[in-house]
């Protein structure tokens, strides 16, 4: 999964500004940011201080008003919306506070949906959906619906299927958000162990407890990156 | 009560709020109603009213049944057998039909009378509505001239004002009106007025007593009380077996007598086209509640949260439920008023626009019972619309609806399944009307195509009927028809004219038996032809082609050995593959009230013409022999004027040259045929039900197919909204615009197919019911349902291409929103 391209990610002077009526709103101010591969990063902060803009600017859901943003060496912030969604498609896994399975689409049918999107062959997608099962341990609900799962196991499906198409980074948003501790925590640990089996890891949290499961954690503070800083983490 | 009366008050406030949805809401129903209302007044009118009679269920028309099952009108001596020896009426009644002069201060004018035997008035059960019926000395030979009027001729000539006592010269004589019949008395339809038999006059009358001819008549009987038809019919056939027994010569093989509820010879074909339009617009109203369940169902889900709160408050399903169908029942009471209101219109507009076509169409009226049938059809269209969401919605969930919309059981469209349903349900009903009115129109086209045989442009005719006594005679009226044909070729504008006894698809026509040379005789019915009598002109004025050999000339008219000229049918039936130029046929002499009448004419056959279809566009040609009209001088002509100017330009001009010859012709009168008429005008008033029939349905149709579309774009738009946040999940997984437009078209193409094999189905069903108005297609056309099936795949993926567009411009990061 890790990339030989150092840094992964590079954001230089990236602004975010949204109009709302005669309203201007500036969501990011000239953040300048580096992701190496296989770096486990938090983005932190205060409500409304720009974390979400920032991940939807990283996983190209959006794109910035200024600045430049280079993934794996190319330069991605000019790129049009149907190029965007290719690069997501093949390099950018979601994992979303909100789990985000389609209700009528089993588990197995859930993960396969960004394979497909990718225009990977059916064979190779059957064995990555299984690959990315058995690492989150669910392969025995493979053919459940998200109705059928607790919080805990479909976001555990989210995070399959966020990693079944090996992407460049996995990019979660509060994966915590909606779950109880013991199952808050569940899914931080697969996320450390997905990180050490060399995943690109950049999640939105503002638990403090789940900060020191990362290598580093950046702060946002009315959309300016205040502070940068490795943390001491735990290596099992 | 109050709670009720609250939410009444409560419903017209949220429904003023959403003007919008009102409107569309009221305009639906007002169009589903409102046709439903219209179409089932004229089918209560029409069908289901009992006809003006007193018990009219026991009337039955009575006629002759060959073994062979074919049928035909009984002659008076028959008539007569029948009144004397069957026990199974209690009264029995010939009315003959006569097209006579009537002449009044407007000048002479053609109307048909009815000559009735004794005891009509009574068998029928009927009275007029001023002055009485016919005493039993005016119903005696020598009895005063009286008769009895129409209200529409009492109208038409007497202006509604007093006519009891009022003289008028019919026919042969003066006649005393005794009495007027009530609006909406017409038996048989074409009587203008009527009289005693007794009053025929006098060579009429001598051949009423030949029992081998079947002049124009109608056989009317009053059926015991609590007599089963069944069993009478078994015992008339019982007296027709000792009939044709007694009587070989003129009825051998008529062993059976048809007995037919009145009802159904008044009707003809009418009860089928009506109940069809009835089934129409039934399915225009379901598409109507199908769109009006959706917008319910998307005003619901919109009202979720409101619902949720009130019912977190303590509101009870019931109150909830009582809540959303009040409010469904005052949109249906506003689209009941509208829709009647619309009907009324529609019934007027109908009345006059098409006042001949429908049977009895004048006693059609917007009445209490229609007015009932419309409540109902309101009170289940608004359960149908209000129901279903009202199901939904009252029974909300609570924990999803309060927070944060529920994303426990995965982002998608909650509801989905309805709203599919409801996709399908349009689709189908539309595919089912669609191929309803597509195979109408199929048929129409056809009919359409269907060449008669002759140019019908710029051809005008007159049915001249020369008033007796004066022209009874064969050389008087002879001398009256060249003189007419000779003042009207000299009317500028003139191409051509020609006469003839019968014109084509007027009606008229008159049978002949045929011998022919070389050809042993058959069955009755293949020794028949059409008995055609015709000037010389008449091939060239009409441009019916001639196949081979020659057409009549003037030298023909005069000449010792007769020349005929037959049509191709004919030679098909009596001389196939053999060339008939030359070869001897007989047929006989035809015209009634003549001397001569049935007397053998032997001709030889001089020319082929290329066939004709005399009856109408729908009835194939039959076999026709053509002779010069003075071998049979007929009683009254037909005059055929082609013309190089528009036809209207030319009938003034053309009566006033019939009257220069002699002013009591009558050249006007109430039907068509009384007066000059295009050959087009014909032709229209012979398809003019299919015409009304077809035009309806392809109106409902297209009703439907635009409701339809409405409908699916309602659906597919709100379907976007309510999966947005799983489009926009979808954007973010990698998916492409290509593949949102794909996901949300290929799912209501989906659905549209399905709706449309439903369809086809349903219209397999339900179109062999109107298989007897179909022409030249089959109930089963592939073309028509491929049609069908193509326009509303058109429609459908034009109804969702917007809403599919609009959700390839959701963005995605929508997705990592938790609300």
């Amino acid at each position: 999964m890790a990339l030989a391209i150092d840094p992964l990610i590079r954001l230089n002077g990236i602004s975010k500004v949204f109009h709302t009526e005669e309203v201007e709103t500036h969501a990011l101010s000239a953040i300048d940011l580096e992701i190496r591969a296989g770096e486990y990063l938090a983005i932190s902060g205060p409500s409304g201080c720009g974390k979400t803009t920032l991940l939807s600017l990283l996983g190209l859901l959006d794109s910035p008003s200024e600045g430049s943003y280079v993934l794996a060496g190319e330069p991605v912030s000019g790129l049009s919306q149907a190029q965007r969604a290719r690069v997501r498609s093949r390099a950018i896994g979601f994992i979303f506070q909100a789990f985000n399975l389609i209700g009528d689409l089993t588990v197995y049918q859930n993960i396969e949906l960004p394979l497909k999107y990718r225009g990977m062959v059916p064979e190779e997608r059957r064995s990555a959906v299984h690959g990315a099962l058995d690492q989150v341990g669910l392969l025995h609900r493979i053919n459940h619906y998200p109705a059928q799962l607790s919080g805990g196991q479909q976001q555990r499906v989210a995070v399959a299927r966020a990693v079944a198409g090996r992407p460049l980074v996995v990019l979660a948003d509060e994966p915590t958000g909606n779950l109880d501790s013991a199952n808050g925590a569940q899914v931080m640990e697969l996320l450390a162990e997905l990180n050490r089996g060399g995943a690109t890891i950049c999640i939105v949290t503002h638990d403090p407890r789940y900060l020191d499961r990362v290598q580093r954690a950046v702060y946002l503070h009315d959309g300016r990156l205040v502070s940068d800083q490795p943390r001491d983490r735990e290596v099992a | 009560m109050n709670s009720v009366l609250q939410d009444v008050r409560y419903a017209f406030r949220s429904l003023v709020r959403s003007p919008g949805f009102t409107l569309a809401a009221v305009l639906t129903l007002a169009v589903g109603v409102g046709a439903n209302t219209a179409v089932f007044s004229v089918v209560r009118g029409v069908l289901l009213r009992p006809l003006p009679y007193a018990e009219a269920h026991r009337l039955v028309s009575v006629v002759e049944e060959h073994a062979q099952e074919d049928v035909r009108l009984a002659s008076y001596p028959t008539f007569e057998d029948w009144r004397r020896q069957s026990r199974v009426f209690d009264g029995l009644a010939f009315i003959r039909g006569l097209t006579v002069n009537f002449r009044s201060a407007e000048g002479p004018e053609q109307l048909i009378a009815g000559y009735v035997s004794p005891d009509f008035f009574r068998v029928v059960g009927a009275s007029p509505v001023l002055g009485r019926r016919f005493s039993l000395d005016e119903q005696q030979s020598g009895g005063a001239d009286v008769a009895v009027i129409s209200h529409t001729l009492w109208r038409r000539r007497f202006g509604g004002k007093n006519a009891i006592g009022r003289t008028m010269a019919v026919a042969d004589r003066t006649v005393t009106i005794v009495g007027v019949m009530p609006l909406g008395f017409s038996y048989p339809d074409w009587a203008a007025l009527w009289m005693p038999i007794t009053a025929l006059p006098v060579a009429e009358r001598a051949m009423l007593a030949e029992r081998g001819l079947h002049v124009d008549s109608r056989v009317i009987g009053r059926l015991r009380a609590g007599l089963d038809l069944e069993r009478a019919r078994a015992e008339m056939n019982t007296l027709a077996e000792r009939l044709a027994a007694a009587y070989p010569a003129e009825s051998k093989g008529w062993t059976r007598v048809q007995l037919a509820p009145l009802a159904g010879e008044i009707l003809g074909d009418t009860r089928s086209r009506l109940l069809i339009l009835q089934a129409t617009v039934l399915l225009v109203l379901l598409i109507g509640c199908a769109n009006l369940a959706n917008l319910s169902l998307a005003r619901g889900s919109a009202r979720a949260r409101e619902l949720a709160v009130r019912a977190a408050l303590g509101a009870s399903r019931r109150r909830l439920t009582q809540q959303l169908l009040v409010e469904s029942s005052v949109l249906a009471a506003a689209g009941a008023v509208a829709g009647v209101l619309l009907a009324i219109w529609a019934v007027a507009a109908l009345r006059s626009s098409a006042p001949d076509v429908v049977p009895r169409l004048g006693e059609v009226t917007v009445d209490w019972l229609v007015l009932g049938f419309t409540f109902l059809l309101s009170a289940a269209a608004a359960a149908a619309f209000g129901l279903l969401p009202t199901l939904r919605v009252s029974r909300p969930d609570l924990t999803a609806s309060l927070t944060d919309g529920g994303a426990q059981a995965g982002v998608g469209a909650r509801g989905s399944g309805t709203r599919g349903f409801l996709i399908v349900a349009e689709v189908a009903l539309a595919m089912i009307l669609l191929v309803g009115a597509g195979l109408l129109l199929k048929s129409f086209a056809r009919l359409q195509q269907v060449q008669v045989g002759f140019e019908t442009d710029r051809l005008l005719t007159l049915r001249v009927m020369p008033p007796s006594p004066r022209f009874d005679e064969p050389e008087q009226a002879l001398a009256l028809y060249q003189r007419l044909q000779e003042t009207v070729a000299a009317v500028p504008g003139v191409e051509a004219v020609a006469l003839t006894n019968h014109m084509p698809l007027t009606g008229a026509s008159i049978l002949t038996q045929v011998m022919v040379e070389g050809r042993p005789p058959e069955g009755r019915n293949e020794t028949a032809a059409l008995f055609r009598t015709i000037s010389p002109e008449y091939f060239d004025t009409m441009q019916i082609a001639l196949l081979s050999g020659r057409g009549l000339t003037t030298a023909d008219l005069t000449s010792t050995s007769p020349s005929v000229v037959v049509n191709e049918a004919f030679v098909r039936s009596f001389w196939p593959g053999v060339d008939p130029i030359g070869r001897q046929l007989t047929v006989f002499k035809s015209v009634q009230r003549r001397a001569d009448f049935g007397e053998p004419l032997t001709g030889t056959v001089v020319g082929v013409a290329s066939n004709v279809h005399h009856f109408d566009q729908e009835t194939d040609p039959v076999p026709e022999v053509y002779l010069p009209y003075p071998r049979n001088p007929p009683r009254w002509i037909s005059l055929v004027v082609r013309t190089r100017l528009e036809p209207d330009l030319m009938v003034a001009p053309l009566r006033r040259a019939v009257l220069s010859v002699d002013p009591d012709l009558p050249v006007v009168g109430e039907d068509l045929f009384a007066g000059f008429a295009t050959v087009e005008e014909y032709l229209a008033e012979g398809r003019a039900p299919r015409t009304l029939t077809t035009i309806l349905l392809a109106v409902f149709a297209a009703i439907a197919l635009l409701l339809a579309m409405i409908g699916l774009y309602g659906v597919v738009a709100y379907l976007v909204v309510l999966r947005q946040r799983e489009l926009g999940l979808r954007m973010a997984l990698g998916a492409q615009r290509a593949d949102v437009l794909k996901l949300v078209l290929g799912r209501t193409m989906l659905l549209c197919l399905v709706g449309l094999a439903l369809g086809a189905l349903g219209a397999l069903l339900l179109t062999r019911f109107m298989a007897s108005l179909l022409f030249d297609v089959a109930h089963t056309d592939l073309a028509t349902y491929a049609v069908g099936a193509l326009a509303l795949v058109g429609v459908t993926l034009a109804a969702s291409y917007i809403p599919a567009l609009r959700a390839t411009r959701v963005d995605p990061v929508i997705a990592l929103r938790s609300e």
